[in-house]
């Protein structure tokens, strides 16, 4: 075999290997309730505090801050255990493991990023700093997104690449709409994710 | 020519394009049922049927039939020894093309 031979084989072997993870176990409709969630939680969010700026957690007296924090720390749970809830049952139906060798290196680059999140948001509530916590969370649940999507199909790449521009932009510009910020990413960008995976994926 | 590997090293149960691309599909995708190795490396049942017991009867990959309900599902993944030939093979051709 020369070389320009094995380089044939190679490329195949890269191709084959692209292709091969393009089938995944991606729950759409997960993305889509998470979505609807996170809309419904930044609705309530507007209602309580009157305004698209964190900064204003600040002003709020401590129950109705304490009430808001429970709320989305709620979601997150709730969409979480969604997630992984249907990623199982889709697995089982496509007869694949949910516990992958993908799923694992998938979780391992989520979850980093999310264990980070939580601590620079932590760290930040106990000084009172809220306006950066919302760009905070689209950074870092963007790298990890994106990170995960290395390993699978385009669309989480994409995802993640809109959730870390949109942190960029709230945290250097859009700081005063944070909440609007929140809505378009978390909700509505979740939805379309939801969407297009239902639509490429059928599931 | 130093460097250059010698063809004996070359997995000749790999080397075969469409056990190659079995191989490839296990590697990067985990645990695959047959439909899904079929839709990846566009083959028919017959062929993957074959190539797929050829890797098998030579320890490379595993082969699990069971049932979902009614349907009959058939999964595959790589083994350790078909991890360890993968990587071997691919090295193989890594040292022709940079010797």
């Amino acid at each position: 075999m020369d070389a320009k031979e094995a380089e044939r084989h190679l490329a195949t072997i890269r191709r084959i290997m692209e292709s091969a993870t393009q089938i995944t176990v991606l729950p759409g409709w997960a993305a889509m309730i998470g979505g609807a969630m996170a809309l419904a939680g930044c609705g309530v969010t507007y209602g309580l505090m009157k305004s698209m700026d964190f900064a204003r957690l600040a002003d709020l007296e401590p129950g109705r801050r304490i009430a808001l924090i429970s709320l989305w720390v709620g979601i997150a749970v709730v969409a979480t255990g969604i997630d992984v809830v249907m990623t199982v049952r889709l697995a089982r139906k496509k007869g694949k493991n949910p516990w992958s060798r993908l799923s694992q290196l998938a979780a391992f680059a989520m979850g980093p990023a999310i264990g980070a999140a939580f601590a620079l948001s932590l760290a930040l509530a106990l000084r009172g700093t809220w306006d950066l916590i919302p760009a905070i969370w689209m950074l870092l649940y963007g790298l990890g997104v994106w990170m995960a999507g290395v390993l699978s199909v385009r669309a989480p790449g994409i995802l993640g690449l809109v959730f870390m521009i949109a942190g960029v932009a709230t945290l250097f510009w859009a700081g005063p709409i944070a909440l609007l910020m929140v809505a378009v990413t978390f909700g509505l960008a979740h939805i379309v994710f939801g969407i297009h995976l239902i639509a490429r994926f059928g599931d | 020519m130093a460097g250059i590997p010698s063809p004996e090293g070359l997995d000749k149960i790999i080397h075969e394009r469409a056990r190659l691309g079995v191989m490839a599909s296990l590697a990067a995708g985990g645990e695959m049922t047959f439909n899904e190795l079929k839709e990846t490396l566009e083959m028919t049942d017959g062929n993957l049927s074959v190539h797929a017991r050829t890797l098998e009867e030579a320890g490379y990959i595993k082969i699990k039939k069971r049932f979902v309900g009614r349907k009959p599902r058939t999964t595959m993944r790589l083994s350790a020894k078909g991890e360890t030939a993968f990587r071997k093979y691919v090295d193989y051709l890594g040292r022709i093309v940079s010797p």
